[in-house]
């Protein structure tokens, strides 16, 4: 309750400052009074100086002043955006070798241009961030992957895809491998280990699946399934005893394998990967 | 924890509060009247206006401030002692410090101050109890961003690895051996990890710069701490049997810092560069854990029989690290017509902090290397017909000193179990051709890519204690050659269809996971109709299979050793549905169905001893299959009911099932746990109801409802429902 009544306190002080400061008109933008006779929302939705320029973005044709219409006047197209936010800016300038741009799409596709894309989120996605919600918008197998018992927790706000994706860049064009977006935030298994695990080292892909799955822990593949693909086992060590030795496989070691084996993502002391 | 809540509540305003310094400066008026939060993109009707803005002098600052009271009650699960299963991305707390029932307050505060030109200011806080809450604030002129952001978020998912600890599930351990009992030295039952994340940074932007450079600080760091179980096994010798097998409660505290600084530049739009430099530091503050001291001495275990070296073997030790790391990368646009980039990056990862055992056996330097380059450029050749090429490459040295103590190849019995990774080098190059043909709207990408990758891996010498290639599916080379298509057309008005098969094929193979053989094929079609309604569909097809993989017997096993292939075989299908309708102005009503099939097998192999015993034979025992079926159905819309109401709400059906393998491991899983480990069977339900009504101009009444359940078939102690109410009042100032 303390923490609400902080919280409630601080921002309201730096509120009251805000509204306080009275200041200088600045001039209207010109060539924009003929768009405004009819688009008048379009008034209240500038988030940018330059936005506020109608025709700094849209050409329309001649047939559009008389007759109006959303045919007669031209959208902006990435090329048009790109003249003014591609040039000093390091996080656009592959937008041409982008996975976005050869799927054809155009800035306005994800960026409100007069106002936020996103504006207010289903009741389903309240926790998630407004990116988020967006991407999931098309991304509808993503969207039902984040939905599986394992998952990152994107709609709950844990974090947001563009923790981990850039929608600007391109897989060309990048010098962040795979396992470098992972490590980002967990870094406690980048290492370096003195007894590394193979998988772990070339594709944390190899076995988690960082959207969703039905597997704990993201795995791509449930228990032992995941680890018998490169492992064979070794009855004397994971086998149930019989008489003199041990000679059959046994339900209570084939559960999860990282029961036993619990640092999985490598170690400083034990080869085998058991602490 | 009480640094982190200062954190959060404090940052934003601190950073509101230097950007109304920066927003007296500046200066412009003009109208502007956007509320606060209206529609969403899906349903174009305007709501809950709350708001209206606040003018003084020409800079308008609409806020809206939404306190929030939250009821919840989670039922049919667990006590409050283990983690219920819904917990573990949602955990909640009362004031009482009750998780299982109880009521919270919390606030959501949206902010922007804009000056009719541009919103100058905006900053946006949202919270849903002490365990999940964050906020952002960016100030941004001509000249400057200025942006500050942070968030708090606690998984309590180290809850459920506990509830399937061996001695939670019924049969969890066997009558016999080192595994019939399972130690819990844990003494906790419910674990959650707090991350808590900060960043903040400015630009200056090329207005100041001769519009020739842009250049950006960025600072990010986070905290992470909490409890996690953490099972493990020991075969020391020395020890009893009954003592190998324990599960701990280990501490995490853990904190990043990153500051990184890029520079931007575009010399008279010649060119793009930008060059990045970081420097990032770990510190894990969880001191080392030791066998003796730590572990195994508070347990009560007697130690006498064990050697001084292993009395001292650390446990899941995370070192200290830094990380700093370089980039340049470039890019040119000539004429429009030929685009290139390129770009070279390096970074070193120092280990810290050292082990004492480390440290003893002279282990103190633990390094990664990596240096990494790209080419790529493309190029119109006809106004139809545009080509693509790229290379890259990616090198990653362990610089590593690695003594004979700890890892030397000749040290003795299963010190080299995996080979040592001393460094592994990446080429992927490719060239594509994109023609647009004079066919319903078609655009034609055809491809070809390999990756070339080559290992240094050092494998032990000692063919009696160390595993040899022989022995080890993992591999110094892969070679693997891709051809794609990618088709896309719009036969008609509103109708986009896209067609992209691929298929790869590998010389060699490094791991079994990579494909020696790949077939996918991915399939989308969408409608958009005039009216507003959006129907679209897809399938995914993804075969893949290697079986260039092989086990051969020791050298020492009895009669002429035997090789056997590994093969893997998977396939997944992926299927869905999506429909979005306004079937009036006021409503907007979206459907969503998801299905994945992912069926994977692999033979099940064993051997008489460990893999690196001379006297090793394989057994191919089965050849298991792993088949789970996962649906997803959602169902949801938005209704402006009048001027003052809006109702919105979803429903979401998760379900997934199937075996998690088949044969001889299906049947013993089942013998020893039921059905706990053995399949998957699980559904969720999620349904979320909200209502917007407006009180009058500046007032909003939100309520929202959360009712999730879900059912367990495999595991009945995770089934368990939560209901959570949430009544908040949006006040806009």
């Amino acid at each position: 309750m303390m923490r609400v009544f902080l919280s409630m306190l601080t921002t309201w002080t730096a509120l009251s400052l805000t509204s306080a400061i009275a200041q200088e008109p600045a001039p209207v933008p010109l060539g924009n009074e003929a768009c405004k006779t009819c688009h008048v929302p379009y008034e209240d939705h500038k988030v940018n100086v330059y936005h506020s320029d109608c025709l700094a973005c849209h050409t329309p044709e001649s047939k559009h002043l008389v007759e109006g219409g959303r045919g007669s006047v031209t959208l902006p197209a990435a090329d048009n955006c790109l003249s003014c936010h591609q040039n000093n800016d390091h996080k656009r300038m592959n937008w041409a070798f982008s996975e976005h741009k050869k799927a054809k799409l155009e800035c306005r596709n994800c960026h409100g241009l007069h106002s936020p894309k996103v504006k207010e989120l289903n009741v389903g996605m309240w926790k998630s961030d407004k990116n988020s919600a967006l991407c999931m918008s098309c991304h509808k197998d993503v969207a039902a992957r984040m939905n599986m018992p394992s998952h990152h927790p994107v709609k709950e706000g844990g974090l947001s895809c563009t923790n981990c994706h850039d929608p600007h860049s391109s897989k060309n064009a990048t010098l962040i491998s795979k396992n470098d977006q992972c490590y980002k935030c967990h870094q406690n298994i980048r290492g370096p280990k003195v007894f590394e695990h193979a998988p772990v080292v070339e594709d944390c892909t190899i076995c988690h699946n960082p959207h969703g799955s039905p597997n704990r822990r993201l795995l791509q593949l449930a228990q032992p399934m995941q680890c018998l693909q490169c492992h064979s086992l070794a009855l004397n060590m994971h086998a149930r005893g019989g008489g003199g030795g041990r000679d059959s496989l046994n339900g209570a070691q084939l559960r999860n394998c990282t029961n036993c084996h619990g640092a999985i993502h490598g170690s400083h002391i034990d080869a085998k990967l058991k602490h | 924890m009480k640094r982190k809540i200062f954190l959060g509540l404090v940052l934003p305003s601190l950073t509101l509060l230097a950007a109304t310094l920066h927003a007296a400066e500046v200066a412009p008026p003009p109208p502007a009247a956007d509320a606060s939060q209206s529609a969403s993109p899906a349903a174009p009707v305007d709501t809950t206006a709350t708001a209206s803005p606040e003018a003084e002098g020409g800079t308008t600052v609409t806020t809206v401030i939404t306190p929030r009271l939250f009821v919840f009650d989670y039922f049919d699960g667990v006590g409050e002692d283990k983690t219920n299963y819904l917990e573990r991305y949602d955990y909640l707390e009362g004031f009482s410090g009750d998780t299982r029932s109880g009521v919270f307050a919390d606030l959501d505060l949206d902010v922007i101050a804009n000056n009719g030109e541009r919103d100058l200011f905006v900053l946006e806080r949202r919270g849903f109890g002490e365990h999940n809450h964050r906020g952002s604030a960016k100030y941004s002129n001509d000249a400057l961003s200025v942006y500050g952001s942070y968030s708090h978020y606690r998984s309590a998912t180290g809850g459920i690895d506990y509830l399937l600890s061996p001695d939670q599930v019924d049969g969890g351990e066997v009558s016999s051996g080192p595994y019939q009992t399972f130690n819990d030295d844990a003494n906790r039952y419910d674990y959650s990890i707090d991350r808590t994340t900060y960043g903040a940074g400015f630009k200056v932007k090329p207005s100041v710069l001769g519009d020739m450079a842009t250049v950006s600080v960025d600072y990010e760091g986070y905290q992470r701490d909490g409890n996690k179980f953490a099972p493990f096994f020991l075969d020391t010798p020395g020890l009893a049997g009954n003592d190998r097998w324990r599960g701990i409660n280990l501490n995490v505290d853990e904190r990043m810092n990153k500051v990184g600084l890029t520079l931007s530049a575009s010399p008279k739009k010649m060119f793009e560069v930008a060059y990045d430099v970081s420097y990032e530091q770990f510190v894990n503050d969880v001191g080392e854990l030791q066998m003796e001291r730590d572990v195994l001495g508070p347990a009560g275990v007697d130690l006498s029989g064990v050697g001084a070296n292993p009395r001292i073997s650390s446990f899941f030790y995370v070192p200290d690290t830094k990380l700093t790391s370089h980039a340049i990368r470039a890019s040119k646009n000539f004429s429009d017509r030929v685009v290139v980039a390129a770009g070279y990056g390096m970074s070193t990862l120092k280990q810290d902090s050292f082990t004492e055992r480390e440290i003893d056996d002279g282990h103190t330097k633990g390094q990664i290397g990596t240096d990494n380059a790209y080419l790529t450029a493309s190029a119109i050749v006809t106004p139809d017909v545009s080509v693509e090429g790229h290379i890259k490459y990616y090198n990653r040295d362990n610089e590593s000193t690695f003594p004979d103590g700890l890892i030397a190849p000749t040290n003795g019995p299963g010190r080299l179990v995996s080979p040592r990774i001393n460094s592994i080098k990446s080429l992927d190059y490719g060239v594509s051709t994109n023609w647009r043909p004079d066919f319903i709207g078609s655009n034609l990408t055809a491809g070809w890519r390999r990756l070339d990758r080559d290992r240094d891996l050092t494998f032990g010498v000692d063919p009696n204690h160390d595993i040899q290639p022989a022995q080890s599916l993992y591999r110094e080379k892969t070679l693997s050659d891709e051809l794609y298509l990618k088709w896309t057309a719009r036969p008609a008005k509103g109708w986009t269809t896209r067609l992209t098969p691929s298929y790869t094929w590998a010389d060699k193979t490094g791991l079994v996971a990579e494909p020696e053989e790949a077939f996918m094929l991915k399939a989308m079609a969408s409608y958009a109709a005039p009216a507003g309604w959006l129907v679209s569909g897809f399938y995914d097809y993804k075969h893949k299979q290697n079986g260039n993989h092989t086990f051969t017997d020791g050298s020492a096993g009895p009669g002429t050793p035997l090789t056997y292939n590994q093969d893997i075989d998977s396939t997944l299908h992926s299927a869905g549905l999506s429909l979005n309708v306004m079937p009036r102005d006021n409503v907007n009503v979206y459907a969503n169905l998801y299905w994945v099939q992912d069926d994977f097998s692999s033979y099940l192999f064993t051997t008489d001893v460990q893999r690196w015993n001379p006297a090793v034979t394989f057994t191919l025992v089965d050849q298991p299959n792993y088949k789970i079926n996962s649906y997803v159905f959602s169902l949801g819309g938005d209704w402006q009911y009048n001027d003052k109401l809006k109702l919105n709400g979803s429903y979401t059906f998760s379900k997934s099932t199937g075996d998690v393998a088949s044969g001889t491991v299906f049947t013993e899983l089942q013998n020893a746990t039921g059905m706990i480990d053995s399949i998957i069977d699980n559904t969720l339900h999620s349904l979320s109801l909200g209502a917007d009504y407006l009180i009058n101009d500046k007032t909003t009444l939100r309520v929202n409802y959360i009712y999730d359940y879900y059912d367990d078939n495999a595991y009945d102690l995770l089934t368990g429902g939560v209901h959570m109410l949430a009544i908040g009042v949006a006040f806009a100032l």
